[in-house]
């Protein structure tokens, strides 16, 4: 089984967004991803990338859209997402690397 | 226009064409009414003026090619108020999801594309669904493989 503490793929591309955009919306990281992020699925991993602790998330200080009713929440990657996915990015570069001298 | 004024624009539209197509028939029943005292007259006239009145704001509305605006999704919220879910899994997961197709929603009406607005619609329920699955899914597992660990 993989370290928990370790992130997905999936994981690691929505902490890629993250780090690179800073705090953002769900449906923002959707869009960015060019596809890569399901919309299907992007809330249930955030929720789980929270629980790991790899994310975190406010809700938005400014009154909700009177027509969307529902505040919308920002995430963020927290210290431990960034040093999770440096070591993910240096785990494949290493075996990248091995591949190449094999 | 903002989307968000929208609302409140059209209904001033159907309120005041409503109020203006009705205000001639509602008289003559009125006049017609209480110049025979006869309460019949009157009795149609309240039941009448009303179901004119309702008349009126449609084809007002239909003039002013206005259309009142509800938010997508209500059916939605009201699943998920009855879905045996975490309080956190609600706001966090499926809140945002529809939070999410509303905002797209509010985009398309804009931008005048009600086709898309439509699809919007459809593809937000659709992923509600996928969702479901992939939450349920999700817990059942962790459930699954906390019991294992405890075995």
């Amino acid at each position: 089984m993989s370290d928990p503490k370790l992130p997905s793929e999936t994981e690691a591309d929505i902490l890629r967004l993250l780090i690179g955009r800073g705090e953002s919306y769900g449906l923002e990281l959707v869009k960015a991803s060019d596809g890569t992020l399901k919309r299907g699925t992007i809330y249930v991993t955030l929720a789980r990338m929270t629980d790991k602790g790899f994310v975190e998330s406010r809700e938005e200080t400014t009154p909700p859209d009177e027509y969307i009713g529902i505040k919308r929440r920002l995430y963020k990657a927290t210290g431990l997402g960034e040093r999770a996915l440096r070591a993910v990015d240096h785990a494949q570069a290493m075996m990248l690397g091995k591949q190449v001298l094999a | 226009m903002p989307p968000d004024k929208a609302p409140t624009l059209h209904w001033m539209v159907v309120l005041v064409l409503g109020l203006c197509v009705n205000t001639l028939p509602f008289l003559c029943f009125a006049a017609y009414a209480l110049d025979l005292r006869d309460l019949t007259a009157a009795a149609v006239t309240f039941f009448v003026a009303p179901i004119m009145l309702a008349i009126g704001a449609t084809v007002g509305a239909r003039i002013a090619n206005a259309r009142v605006l509800s938010a997508p999704g209500g059916l939605l919220e009201a699943t998920v108020r009855w879905l045996p879910f975490s309080k956190r899994g609600k706001a966090e997961v499926f809140g945002q999801l529809i939070a999410d197709m509303r905002q797209d929603y509010i985009e398309a009406i804009a931008a005048r594309r009600q086709w898309r607005a439509r699809a919007v619609v459809v593809h937000g329920y659709a992923t509600f669904g996928v969702t479901l699955i992939v939450y349920i899914g999700s817990a059942g597992l962790k459930r699954v493989i906390e019991i294992w660990k405890l075995v």
